[in-house]
């Protein structure tokens, strides 16, 4: 919990310390150029800290602090001599050396702040993946038991694993990659399922790039591939959810009794992360710093409780339809290829075998009178 | 708001299939579809054999999986617990039909084969208006007949009593009192089918008891009155 409400903690206390911007004289004389630069936007208008720490009444000697601005520290991104000059980073210093210290300004974003390293948010995000893994696990296990698969193993192997294999994962790249069944039922709606799947897909390559060949997340221009793959991803994805998010208000079978909670909680956590993703991109380029760092936080926020919630919300529609559509796909191959206990045909496949888990439970649940092997009895 | 239920008594169940076949007549079910079966077990190695029939349907399950399974939205869960498919927007994807850990969702790929020819009347306007091809179908506890505060055509057939259809919520309703009656006179407890699917079915089934009294098997014409329902009508009398 400590977790999911700490970047809340961050967004509010940032959006305090943008708001609470009212320039004293020294601020005004200082503002020269500590305050036309990006150094504000974390550190605060008073050089007193916001998300990043204290920089007034600074201590450090010119050399370590141009070093830490052109190499970055932690969540600092570096800053290149394009963008300032040595001489500038110089007059920034010296206006910091002089700038006065106001203890009861340190916000409380830079207490917390200076926890969210990249490497405790990595850990945090990997937490969140892990959770997710599991919980999905378990719920692809519960697909496998549901589907009587157990039951069903001495057919599948009498038609071959092998083939059974091969139409399992020809089904999950089918109906799940490809979303093969919409595109027979509804083109419209297949475009909308590609625009979010791939552009979710694109997403997370992107990330995995970015991490792998911009660790630092060092700024670059608008038509680097590792800036085009996340902007042209993440507007299929908004494309896509803005119109889900359209359909769920005109279409009436949306609500199905059970999930309508859950799959709003997916929706709405979906849109949220996009629109602050496209909101931290814009902003930086219009060089709202004061607000940047607030929504990137936000924006990790709506990732994180997306990622957590996934198992349990319409997210979970993304592994479990393919799943199960899958699992359909090969007991009607066992049927059709005669291995399974002759049937002509069976419009509802693998229901014998779970009749025969159904006697055998309920065998169990009658006690010891009932014990003993069951076998299932088919008139014609 | 209601919760629909269906208790089965296996003491009761003759498996004679009368609700099999008062379910393909009601619904007009094409060949080899089946919402209400009675699935026939042998139980144990000759001499000591055991015979059992356990119908089945849909057990219209609170927390159904295949509603989770549905990517078109198509299956959904009424106010009063029912369950159905929604014919119109189901595209066969086939999702339920594994989901299901019952075997009870139907999905016929091939064309149907109706008993009858396609003009006729009843199949024509009645039946194939609510059977779309080639997409899921299932056991809708009648709820067309629900709906007009009927009994599902497979209670209404069952010649021994053996299902009992109503609300769960409604301590009165005769499933209600049935439960609990069979509790006191018998120490028999409901049982859902696969309880370990989590899927929380409505459907709920009392085991068969070796000797039986048929006075402790509820009201049934011919057969007596139990204790249970002698005191309800008493009851009903002096009101």
């Amino acid at each position: 919990m400590k977790h999911l409400l700490l970047p809340f903690l961050l967004l509010a206390s940032g959006l305090a310390v943008a708001q609470s911007d009212n320039p004293t004289p020294v601020e005004q004389a200082k503002a020269a150029l500590y305050g036309s630069s990006n150094c504000m936007g974390c550190h605060g208008a008073n050089a007193m800290g916001g998300l990043g720490p204290p920089l007034a009444a600074n201590k450090l000697d010119d050399a370590a602090f141009l070093k830490v601005v052109r190499e970055g520290k932690g969540m600092m991104p570096a800053t290149p001599e394009a963008d300032l000059t040595d001489e500038q980073v110089q007059s920034i210093h010296d206006e910091l050396k002089v700038a006065p210290w106001i203890p009861s300004q340190i916000p409380i974003a830079y207490k917390v702040g200076q926890y969210l390293s990249p490497a405790n948010t990595s850990k945090v995000f990997i937490g969140a993946f892990g959770f997710f893994f599991l919980f999905a696990g378990i719920g692809i296990v519960h697909g496998f038991r549901l589907a009587g698969v157990r039951h069903m193993m001495p057919a599948i192997r009498k038609m071959g694993m092998g083939k059974a294999i091969g139409i399992f994962f020809k089904s999950l790249v089918v109906d799940g990659l490809l979303v093969g069944s919409l595109w027979q039922a509804s083109r419209h709606r297949w475009f909308m399922h590609a625009l979010m799947l791939y552009g979710f897909l694109g997403l997370l390559a992107a990330d995995i790039l970015i991490s792998v060949y911009n660790p630092q997340r060092l700024q670059v221009p608008l038509t680097h591939p590792l800036k085009l793959l996340p902007l042209l991803s993440g507007t299929a994805l908004m494309i896509g959810v803005g119109y889900v998010m359209f359909r769920y208000r005109r279409d009436k079978y949306i609500d199905n009794g059970l999930t309508l909670g859950r799959d709003f909680l997916f929706l709405n956590l979906l849109f949220h992360t996009v629109v602050s993703g496209f909101l931290v991109v814009i902003l930086k380029r219009m060089g709202v710093q004061d607000w940047v760092m607030s929504i990137y936080l936000y924006h990790l926020a709506a990732i994180f409780l997306l990622v957590v919630t996934g198992p349990f919300t319409r997210f979970q529609h993304v592994y479990l339809v393919p799943l199960m559509a899958a699992l359909t796909r090969v007991t009607e191959a066992v049927t059709v290829s005669g291995a399974d206990i002759g049937f002509e045909r069976e419009p509802a496949p693998g229901r014998h075998h779970k009749s025969q888990r159904i006697a055998e439970n309920v065998l169990e649940q009658l006690g010891p009178e009932y014990d003993g092997p069951a076998r299932l009895r088919y008139f014609p | 708001m209601a919760r629909y239920s269906m208790l089965i008594d296996l003491t009761r169940c003759i498996g004679c299939d009368a609700c099999t076949l008062a379910c393909k007549q009601e619904n007009g079910t094409p060949v080899d579809t089946f919402f209400a079966r009675v699935i026939n077990v042998e139980v144990g190695e000759y001499p000591n054999v055991k015979r059992l029939y356990i119908p089945v349907l849909c057990n219209h399950c609170e927390d159904a999986p295949c509603l989770k399974s549905c990517p078109n939205k198509a299956i959904f869960r009424r106010a009063d617990g029912i369950v159905l498919v929604d014919q119109d927007r189901c595209r066969g994807t086939g999702a339920c039909v594994s989901a299901c850990p019952y075997g009870n969702i139907v999905l016929n790929r091939a064309p149907d084969d109706w008993y009858l020819t396609a003009d006729e009347p009843y199949e024509r306007d009645f039946v194939k208006p609510r059977l779309h091809p080639g997409v899921a179908r299932k056991c809708t506890y009648c709820a067309h007949r629900v709906d007009e505060g009927l009994d599902p055509a497979c209670v209404v057939a069952c010649p021994t009593h053996a299902r009992i259809f109503g609300d769960l919520e409604d301590a009165e309703s005769e499933i209600s009192t049935y439960i609990v009656a069979q509790e006191q006179e018998t120490g028999r407890k409901p049982f859902h089918l696969l309880p370990q699917a989590g899927t929380q079915p409505a459907g709920c089934y009392l085991g068969p008891m070796a000797k039986q009294e048929p006075s402790t098997l509820g009201q049934t014409d011919g057969l007596g009155e139990a204790p249970a329902a002698e005191a309800r009508r008493q009851q009903e009398v002096t009101r």
